[in-house]
């Protein structure tokens, strides 16, 4: 049984996280972020795309660098 | 998000799944029988059903803003990691999906497995194929079905999206018999990549308790920055790569000639 769990674990994490979990982690870090500054009086919105911005872009650049 | 926004972007999300599916239902019902495949992918699809049916109305009993932090926080991860993956490929770094070459991977390893009959099953290898095949790319169609659809309080139309793609490109795999190599899936989950990206950014942070500017309209804004943003990434890393390419080329008859 606790194989099973381990097993559907392993898949729900391939699943939604993938190849790299310091963008995963990066991402979950800017929700974070975002609520922390919308409880204030200065606009969140912006954080989100900020992140994507810097995130996705340096993953990508990871892969190719290793490849090259 | 309109209705039918909603359900082109699950239907599109949820086509190229089912092209992967059909694939695999195809191999598995040309290489072992018709009867086994068939069995296999009906039982899967009763359990994906039964799997949205069980926590979609449990998820939309969750608060709006608390459902869509959460699901929104994992529709971007998930979506960034698709898009990622689409960025490599269309780059050149990684091989594009092939469904032929998959198809044929398949069929192949299919032809060469022992018959063994299981109760009402003729071939057991047949019905596993293609219930694993359907069970697993199906994950994402129920996925996907459930949090579009509880986000929007709309579980019934997003899983009648989905049966939509399902319906026709089950449809049409199966009416040409060959998987459906000419369907730009490539394209297509770049497309889906930047959906659910950017649909994740937008209700993670409506769920944190951030107002976009223009509301909706922020969409319309979100989402074509985000599709820029992956295709300049691909068409730097092509450009990468055939400059690498380039100096190859060059230095190769120089180290041969020393």
């Amino acid at each position: 049984m606790s194989r099973r769990l381990r097993a559907l674990a392993a898949f729900l994490y391939d699943l939604v996280v993938g190849d790299d979990w310091r963008m995963a982690l990066g991402l979950a870090a800017a929700v974070v972020v975002t609520m922390a500054i919308s409880r204030t009086r200065f606009p969140s919105w912006w954080v989100l795309p900020l992140a994507i911005l810097a995130l996705l872009p340096l993953s990508v650049w990871v892969v190719a660098r290793r490849r090259a | 998000m309109s209705a039918g926004a909603l359900f082109v972007a699950v239907f599109l999300a949820c086509s190229v799944e089912a092209v992967e599916a059909t694939t695999i239902v195809l191999a598995a019902g040309l290489a072992r029988g018709w009867r086994s495949a068939w069995y296999g992918a009906v039982a899967a699809l009763a359990v994906l059903a039964v799997t949205v049916a069980a926590l979609g109305p449990a998820l939309t009993a969750i608060p709006t803003d608390a459902l869509r932090l959460v699901i929104g926080t994992v529709l971007l991860v998930f979506g960034v990691q698709w898009l990622r993956k689409a960025v490599l490929r269309a780059g050149g770094i990684t091989a594009l999906h092939d469904e032929g070459a998959i198809f044929q991977a398949k069929l192949t390893r299919a032809q060469r497995a022992d018959v063994h009959r299981r109760g009402t099953v003729p071939d057991w290898y047949g019905f596993t194929l293609a219930f694993q095949g359907v069970l697993l790319e199906g994950t994402e169609v129920a996925f996907i079905v459930l949090t579009f659809g509880s986000n929007q309080h709309a579980i019934p139309l997003a899983s009648a999206a989905a049966g939509a793609a399902i319906l026709v490109v089950a449809t049409a795999g199966f009416a040409v018999r060959a998987p459906l190599g000419r369907v730009p899936e490539n394209a297509l989950k770049f497309v889906v990549g930047v959906m659910l990206t950017g649909f994740g950014a937008f209700w993670a942070a409506e769920g944190a308790g951030t107002h976009w500017p223009g509301s909706d309209a922020a969409l319309l804004v979100l989402l074509p920055g985000i599709a820029l943003l992956g295709l300049l990434l691909a068409a730097g890393l092509r450009r990468q790569q055939g400059t690498r390419d380039r100096r190859a080329a060059t230095s190769a008859p120089s180290g041969q000639a020393s």
